[in-house]
């Protein structure tokens, strides 16, 4: 067991607005800057082509976005992988921890290589008490490692698991046994939830919402049936719906951060992010005042 | 080699996922989502080579093959330069396609990476025109051809050069 505790923010503060920030496209990163509280700097996508960290990027961010608070959410640690993780990743994380320290650092409950071979995708990991056991392991030694708060998010995936707990069940335990609060992306939720393999009644009826400490929202696609997680497009109403949901009951929450793909930049364009933007500000705003 | 229940149940999955005839639920729109992932990602660090095999209709044979190969590192750029490696070796592209492959590796490998030239290496049209054909969404083989051919090789300050025959 984490020595860490859940940070009690008291409630009734209103969070701060994040965007995700994989290293471009440059124009988004000039003109959210203003806008935001926090980047959530992906450090996965900022490896230049020796594979450490382009300083350039870093340094990009420290010109433009100087005084803005940074989180970092690594898509690469491979937490789950029953042999290892990707050691690659933490000497990433090595790099901008030591560029600047965030107010916490999140990853994800899946895996991306088996046996040492990356699957390019992020299936997620079973619900069952031996990933339990495997993710507070690792999980520890990482908290243990960098000495700040370390988040843990739900992965969605149309890929089969076993059975196991309840998912809300699971991100409990999870929280509950680091210490640290749990990331909660409310598009995965529904994404798993249209796809068979989550009861959202349950789940939300299931969570101990004073352990979410950040929230997501993206939107996503459809393709032959399913519904995907891709962070392509604008907020679906029914995701600023459960985020409406979401806001009554996480007191301890302290950041919600809008995902978009560097690659769906290009095509949304900057002013409809700008737009996502301003309309989640509004919600959190709404939702501060109430309180 | 793992052999718990966690282990076993990805190994089970890595397996559906390298398999295009595993039509159970999940492993086909995996598979999609890995190759639509993987063509996004080569087009961003292989932005040259896979211009070209865009235009030419190409490209999405040349990722699925790509990704046949298996052994994929998780290094998106590691990952480019092994598919301009294979695409400048295998002989199984036109000579354009063969050439810009293998200056774009020589351009974007890290100096300990540099790829072997071959010498001499001659371009009937100067590579920077051919590169801006490509990005303009002009197949570089309607260019005409230079006066004279060029010599590509790596300077002595490692910097490619073109110089006329």
């Amino acid at each position: 067991m984490s020595e860490h505790e859940v940070r009690d923010a008291g409630g009734g503060h209103t969070p701060s607005l994040g965007l995700s920030w994989e290293g471009r496209p440059s124009p988004l990163l000039i003109a959210a800057a203003g806008v935001v509280d926090v980047l959530e700097i992906v450090p996965d996508c900022l490896q230049g082509s020796d594979g450490a960290v382009n300083s350039h990027l870093l340094a990009q961010v420290d010109e433009v976005a100087p005084d803005t608070a940074v989180t970092y959410h690594g898509i690469g640690l491979s937490i789950g992988s029953a042999d290892r993780w990707n050691e690659h990743y933490l000497r990433l994380l090595d790099a901008v921890m030591t560029w600047r320290m965030p107010r916490w650092h999140s990853e994800h409950l899946g895996f991306t290589h088996v046996e040492g071979s990356f699957l390019g995708t992020m299936p997620a990991l079973p619900t069952t008490p031996e990933a339990l056991d495997l993710v507070l392991t690792r999980a520890e030694q990482i908290q243990d490692a960098y000495g700040v708060e370390f988040m843990l998010e739900h992965v969605a995936s149309p890929l089969p698991r076993p059975d196991g707990m309840p998912a809300s069940t699971f991100l409990n335990e999870v929280s509950a046994g680091t210490g640290s609060r749990m990331l909660l992306d409310l598009h995965n939720l529904e994404c798993d939830a249209d796809n068979g393999f989550v009861d959202l009644e349950e789940f939300m009826d299931g969570l101990d919402w004073d352990r979410v400490g950040e929230i997501h929202v993206a939107g996503g696609v459809w393709q032959d049936g399913w519904h995907l997680d891709v962070h392509s497009g604008p907020v679906a109403p029914s995701t600023s719906r459960l985020l409406d949901v979401a806001l009554e009951r996480a007191t301890n929450l302290d950041l919600v951060v809008y995902e978009v793909l560097a690659t769906s930049v290009p095509n949304l364009g900057v002013p409809a992010v700008l737009d996502e933007l301003r309309t989640l500000r509004d919600r959190l705003d709404r939702t501060g005042a109430a309180a | 080699m793992t052999t718990t229940a966690l282990a076993d149940h990805q190994r089970a999955l890595a397996q559906a996922l390298s398999d295009p005839a595993d039509d159970t639920r999940g492993p086909p729109v995996s598979r999609w989502a890995v190759r639509r992932w993987a063509h996004a990602q080569l087009s961003a660090v292989c932005p040259l080579t896979t211009s070209l095999l865009e235009l030419r209709g190409d490209l999405d044979d040349v990722v699925a093959d790509h990704l046949a190969r298996g052994n994929r590192p998780a290094s998106v750029h590691r990952w480019g330069r092994s598919l301009l490696a294979a695409l400048s070796e295998d002989g199984q592209v036109d000579r354009t396609t063969a050439d810009l492959a293998l200056f774009e590796l020589a351009s974007l490998a890290p100096p300990a990476e540099h790829p072997v030239l071959p010498d001499p290496w001659v371009w009937a049209r100067h590579p920077v025109e051919v590169s801006l054909a490509v990005l303009a969404g002009i197949d570089p083989d309607v260019l005409p051809l230079a006066p004279t051919p060029f010599l590509l090789h790596r300077g002595a300050d490692g910097r490619l050069v073109a110089d006329p025959t």
